[in-house]
């Protein structure tokens, strides 16, 4: 009985009861999606991680290329290979990758067992792949060794992959990213459930009241409250789950074959769905607990304290102190969370403090103004939440934008000239030299050896990556460098080197600094004349020109980097391998189109991006679905005043255009709000996440016209709920609210 | 004698789902510049629909009216909203302020869109008692010098006609007469015309004149 | 027979996972798995089938399932028992005509798949690993003459008429034996029909029982020179465990008298099938049907995986036997795709002995 009366308000405002029942579904679904999402990209990515570290290609001493009798051979021997049949297609997937799950523990670097499944495209099964092979499309067959396993028999060996491209550090900065961006959603949903629960609970005050009156203890109604709640929590925490899943479903369709196609690895398909579901619960759990809390204590509704700004500076204090200087990331995030906490904290007061009206103004518009108070206090949750959702989608945009930029110039670097042949082992330069230099269809061509230096420091020896190429190829000197002296190029064809970013930071060097190189015993003293980005490794490298190179110099891995003429002049790619092999003397040569390398790049990161910043739109979604919610509900128990505003005269017109302008201050102020969360955020993003995760920084970067687009979305949400608010028969109020003494100002 | 308001032959009724409920049927009264009516009536009498279509708020079935020299039938929205705004004065039972604003901010506010000067807006509240009370807020003050304020408000952007619901309505009979004697008082010496509807028959014998909705409507 | 039966769930269960179906929603991505033929596509065995020799060593492409499986009782120089066992199936997806080629190696085929597992049993330790590959590419398949059965590494293989090698390894453990078999083929059931259901459903099946072993068994890198006597099953059929049919209880067992017996049970209760095989010292061969078999556990071993039946009573009263079978102390859990029990076990009773004893159904 009691039960029925308690949620008889619902059957008066059954859209009171929509609305909860769909934020708690949405945040369900967006934490499932998010959780999916982010658990999903980094499974595959620590698969494809352990993979390119310590996996090798087996080729045949031959040279010829190595077949299935090869692979069954191998086998024979004990040896854990495993196929990977690369086939061309005529549809957009561009290839596929024929694999075979019997083998695939082997990847793993399991010798042992099964078990084992996979994402789909561009997977298929190798006979499946073989087929398409023999229908004429263009295939490669590759057999991969997990590194350290035991020597290979004659006839065999050993070779590093130059089939892969190592995006390594990048993408893990990019998902240690969209780790901490997962962490947002949850926190910024957590508000908007709270700030539609207790807004809700605000308006059934009355009649719980009532109850009271009649003899009902507090303590049983809050029972009812909290039931009522748990009920509704996990009646949207199913099909919000199921949503989230179908949603990163469509989302990741793409996604896990596109990192799966990076890396060229398989995507494990983890099974994590008991363990998604239960976190998702769990975090259902925690956020209803929240809301109970405040039952319990029986202040529902009230949350607003004199002393939260002061908090919220105080914690906006610590957070830096912990930010600025921080060396882990759990101190990074700690204090972020921090930071945003305050902020949380302190942006309705500050709001208050901003938008309070000097007694010099007009009347009406000092009305507005002490109306905006009101909603600011009221609002005061999903303010925060919209304010921090509109902050992390500025983020995830400048994030995204950044590594768009970043990732296509690198690539740009890495992926110079048209074509990228492997020097075959033992094979002198000279030949294929002259041979380049011969033909009018290669417009430029240069080559880079790479090996190992050691580097004075201090008196120590330390041992750092090299890197030597023909420095006044064209192709080179277009790298954009961070820092260099003033003629870096020049500099370095005179036996100064480069550094990598990793290799500077490390170091502490600084275009100027001078450093001792020991290339093949020789030591000599060098300049540093300037410092390259370099995402795809941790390691140090030293870049000089192959001119500066000492006699006893033995490179670990040659290779050409050459770009074909345009036009009718240039040479087919076939004619270049072929030159190549007749220069050589060699039956076959490891060449990478790099054309076709960056496209299939460009179009995975493209995928990865759209994905990320779906994540935050929906978001931003969830937080206005909220607000608008709120805002109405809000809004309309303010009906009677808006009515008065009628009574004393004005036209319907004019009364809309008030609402809706006093609509439209509240979401500007949000936005003006969320601007300093999303500039810190991205900020703490790029300059503090990445160089004490990895050691380099990405280039900060903002975006305001961005930030306008937000400030067009904010004001079409203003204009859509100044509407709704102004809208309806309330020229005549008929029924005036009671007073509650401190909830206006 | 100026008429501040001619009603002839008004009828109203509201659509309900079983059919039309009429409110009243033929209504017919005169109010004369400067003179009191007091609407009365029980419950559901139509008291408050009659001030609402005298504002401008509801329209009519049948029947014809002029406010304040102008005809109803012709006014738009937007021309009734200007009567409200500096010439007809509209005060409720409860409610009558901005809750966010002051008592001194609302009477700016309605004096403001009168489009009279905010000049004696401090001496209407002292003299309706309020001195010292103007920067509280509505809900820090009792009922009855909430509807003192009201009137303030009402008096701060002179009306040439007073539309008051149960405006002691909601007070104890002692603050009742208190407020009763400022708007009785005020409306005397600026010569404002007054429709008053009311359940208190003491507060209806002060007026000039008496109109029951219960009798048919017949003034 | 109960083995059978196991093998049967067990290849049925590695088809299901080979093929991705468990955790990946659309298994079309592994078409040529996913794709297999039906079982009626398969030649079903039938009382009327004949085993021949040597040729029914080999593989058979026209049946689904197929298995080499060997177990063995040994004992180290020291003079302590060792188990051994050494499996190697064969899965078919697609069946093949006996007379055909199949398709070049090339084209990566998947007409079957195979499975091996290799494990060792010692001082109440069990070690166990298995591997997986596809057929017809050479790094798993099965020649009857000279015999030969193989797996990346781990084959059985014919070095000279009568004389095999064995090698397989895990990660913690080898061995290298050498095989000499006896000479006596038993042929189970109806010539080599062995029934597994009351409705006729039935596999070809045939055992050496008595091989000859000696070599070397390696566990956590120590070697250990063994000698003892090996358990040879060959066995084909088409057909998978009716679903109705839960849970097999397998023995095989040498005893001190020169008699062998083979007895399994399908299912639990008294419905349960059962059948077996009695070689007598005088080599007469007697097919046991169900009503000649009592076979029932008599008391329990907790594990991590369900409690497993570690003594039991087995009875063959027209035969005057009654046998209580022990399994020493010790979890054996092959913990591979789909777990099963298989552990050495001594004979008391009537007649005194060693064999091994296959359990499965048995997972919590």
């Amino acid at each position: 009985m009691i039960l029925r009366a308690v949620l008889s308000h619902y059957r008066r405002h059954p859209l009171q009861l929509l609305a909860l029942w769909l934020i708690l579904t949405l945040a369900t679904a967006l934490w499932s999606g998010v959780w999916s999402l982010t658990g999903q990209a980094r499974d595959s990515m620590t698969a494809g991680d352990s993979q390119l570290s310590g996996r090798q290609q087996v080729v045949r001493s031959d040279g010829a290329p190595v077949t299935v009798a090869d692979f069954a051979s191998l086998r024979r021997h004990g040896l854990c290979v495993f196929p990977w049949l690369q086939v061309a297609t005529d549809d957009a997937r561009g290839q596929v990758v024929g694999i075979d799950p019997l083998a695939m523990a082997c990847s793993r670097g399991a010798a042992t067992g099964s078990g084992f499944s996979m994402d789909g495209q561009p997977f298929v099964d190798i006979a499946e792949a073989a087929e398409r092979a023999a229908s004429g499309h263009s295939a490669t067959l590759r057999l991969y060794v997990t590194k350290g396993d035991a020597s290979l028999p004659e006839g065999w060996q050993r070779q590093g992959d130059p089939g892969g491209l190592s995006t390594g550090e990048l993408s893990d900065s990019f998902l240690l990213n969209l780790d901490a961006l997962g962490l947002l959603v949850v926190l910024v949903s957590a508000l908007l459930i709270r700030s539609v629960y207790t807004l809700g609970l605000a308006q059934r005050r009355e009649s719980l009241g009532l109850l009271e009156r009649y003899g009902v203890t507090r303590r049983r109604l809050r029972l009812h409250l909290l039931l009522e709640l748990m009920v509704l929590a996990a009646l949207g925490v199913v099909p919000g789950y199921l949503l989230g899943q179908g949603l990163a479903d469509v989302l990741a369709g793409g996604f896990g074959a596109a990192l799966g196609n990076l890396f060229e690895t398989d995507l494990l398909a983890t099974g994590e769905s008991l363990t998604g579901f239960l976190v998702t619960l769990v975090m259902m759990i925690l956020v209803v607990l929240w809301c109970g809390l405040d039952l319990l204590r029986g202040n529902a509704g009230r949350t607003r304290s004199k002393a939260h700004p002061v908090m919220g500076a105080v914690l906006i204090l610590a957070g830096m102190v912990l930010v600025v200087p921080a060396q882990s990331l759990v101190t990074v995030f700690l204090g972020t969370g921090l930071v945003l906490a305050g902020a949380g904290l302190m942006t309705p007061a500050l709001l208050g403090w901003c938008l309070s009206p000097s007694p010099h103004m007009p009347p009406l518009k000092l009305w507005r103004r002490r109306e905006l108070g009101v909603l600011a206090g009221r609002l005061a949750l999903p303010l925060v939440a919209l304010q921090l959702a509109a902050g992390t989608v500025i983020a995830v945009h400048a994030l995204v934008s950044t590594f768009e930029g970043t990732f296509h110039e690198w690539l740009d670097q890495r992926l110079a000239g048209d074509v990228f042949v492997e020097v075959p082992e033992g094979k002198p330069l000279a030949p294929a030299a002259t041979w380049l230099e011969s033909q009018d269809g290669v417009a430029q061509w240069h080559p880079v050896l790479r090996g190992a230096a050691g580097l004075g420091m201090n008196g120590e020896n330390r041992q750092v990556d090299l890197m030597a190429t023909d420095t006044t190829s064209t192709l080179i000197r277009q790298w954009s460098l961070l820092a260099s002296v003033s003629q870096p190029w020049q500099a370095l064809a005179d036996g100064d080197v480069l550094v990598n970013e990793q290799l500077a930071r490390r170091q502490d060097l600084k275009p100027g600094s001078q450093l001792t190189l020991v290339i093949a015993d020789k030591e000599r003293v060098v300049e540093v004349v300037g410092v390259y980005a370099d995402y795809g490794r941790p390691a140090g490298e030293v870049l000089v020109d192959t001119r500066h190179l000492p006699d006893g110099f033995v490179s670990g891995f040659r290779s050409l980097t050459i770009d074909l003429a345009d036009g009718s002049g240039g040479v087919s790619r076939s004619d270049l391998v072929a030159g190549l092999e007749a220069a050589w003397q060699v039956g076959s040569l490891q060449v990478r189109d790099n054309e076709t390398i960056h496209r299939l790049a460009t179009r995975i990161f493209d995928q990865t991006f759209a994905l990320t910043r779906s994540i935050s739109y929906l978001t931003l979604l969830l937080a206005g679905v909220a607000l608008l919610m709120t805002g109405w509900v809000v809004l309309r128990s303010r009906a009677w005043y808006f009515g008065l505003l009628s009574a004393w005269g004005l036209t319907h017109r004019q009364r809309r255009q008030t609402i809706t302008m006093l609509t439209a201050e509240f979401m500007v102020a949000i936005w003006v709000a969320a601007l300093p969360v999303g500039i810190a955020l991205t900020w703490v993003l790029v300059d503090r996440i990445n160089p004490v995760a990895f050691g380099w920084t990405l280039p900060m970067a903002i975006y305001p016209g961005y930030w306008l687009e937000l400030l067009l979305l904010f004001g079409l949400a203003a204009v859509v709920v100044g509407w709704l608010a102004s809208s309806g028969r309330t020229e005549a109020p008929v029924q005036a609210p009671r007073l509650d003494g401190g909830q206006e100002r | 004698m100026v008429t501040s308001v001619n009603v002839s032959g008004l009828s109203k009724s509201y659509n309900t789902g079983s059919g039309a409920v009429p409110v009243f049927l033929d209504l017919s009264f005169q109010l004369a510049a400067g003179e009191s009516l007091a609407l009365t009536g029980p419950s559901g009498s139509g008291k408050s629909t009659l001030l609402n279509i005298l504002c401008g708020v509801e329209g009519v079935d049948d029947g014809s009216m002029q406010v304040l020299g102008r005809d109803g039938a012709t006014l738009t929205a937007d021309q009734w909203a200007g009567l409200r705004r500096r010439r007809v004065g509209v005060v409720f039972q409860d409610s009558n302020l901005m809750p966010a604003m002051t008592l001194e901010e609302n009477v700016k506010l309605r004096a403001d869109l009168a489009g009279r000067s905010f000049g004696p807006v401090r001496d209407w509240l002292a003299r309706l008692g309020l001195a010292g009370l103007e920067q509280r807020y509505p809900d820090q003050v009792s009922g009855g010098q909430r509807q003192r304020a009201a009137l303030a408000m009402v008096f701060a952007m002179g009306p040439d006609l007073v539309l008051a619901d149960e405006p002691t309505g909601s007070l104890d009979r002692h603050t009742a007469r208190d407020v009763a004697d400022a708007l009785f008082h005020w409306q005397r010496t600026q010569g404002c015309g007054l429709i008053l509807a009311t359940h208190d028959l003491a507060l209806a014998e002060r007026c000039d004149r008496r109109l029951d909705l219960a009798e048919g409507g017949q003034g | 027979m109960t083995r059978t039966l196991i093998r049967y769930a067990l290849a049925a269960i590695w088809l299901v996972m080979a093929a991705g179906c468990t955790e990946t929603p659309e298994p079309e991505g592994f078409a040529g798995l996913a794709d297999s033929a039906p079982e009626s596509d398969f030649h079903q065995p039938s009382p009327e089938d004949r085993i021949e020799l040597p040729e029914d060593w080999g593989p058979h492409p026209e049946h689904r399932i197929e298995w080499w499986y060997l177990t063995a009782n040994l004992e180290t120089a020291e003079g302590e028992p060792m188990g051994i066992q050494w499996t190697q199936f064969r899965q078919g997806l697609e069946p093949r005509p006996e007379a055909e080629e199949p398709p070049p190696a090339s084209r990566w085929p998947l007409q079957s798949a195979w499975m091996a597992h290799g494990a060792v049993s010692f001082q109440g330790n069990h070690w166990f690993s298995e591997r997986f590959a596809r057929g017809n590419i050479g790094q798993a398949g099965a020649r009857a003459e000279p015999l030969q059965v193989w797996l990346d590494h781990w084959q059985l293989e014919a070095v000279e008429p009568g004389r095999w090698q064995l090698t397989a390894s895990g990660e913690s453990w080898s061995y290298q034996l050498e095989l000499v078999p006896d000479d006596r083929i038993i042929r189970h059931g109806d010539q080599g029909f062995s029934a597994k259901a009351d409705n006729g459903q039935g596999s070809m099946y045939f055992s050496l029982t008595d091989i000859a072993i000696s070599g070397t068994v390696t566990v956590d890198g120590v070697g250990h020179q063994v000698t003892g006597t090996g358990w040879l099953d060959r066995e084909w059929s088409s057909q998978f465990l009716r679903s109705d049919q839960q849970g097999w209880d397998w023995f095989a067992l040498r005893l001190d008298d020169g008699s062998r017996l083979m007895v399994f049970r399908v299912g639990r209760g008294e419905d349960a099938f059962r059948s077996g095989t009695l070689v007598n010292a005088d080599g007469s061969v007697h097919s046991l049907t169900r009503g000649q078999i009592r076979l029932a556990a008599e008391s329990y071993r907790e594990t991590e995986r369900g409690d497993i039946p570690v003594t039991w009573r087995i009875e063959v009263p027209s035969r005057a036997l009654d046998l209580v079978v022990n399994a020493p102390q010790g979890d054996y859990w092959n913990a591979g795709l789909y777990p099963y029990w298989e552990s050495p076990v001594t004979v008391t009773g009537t007649a005194n002995g060693e064999g091994y004893m296959e359990l499965t159904g048995y997972t919590q």
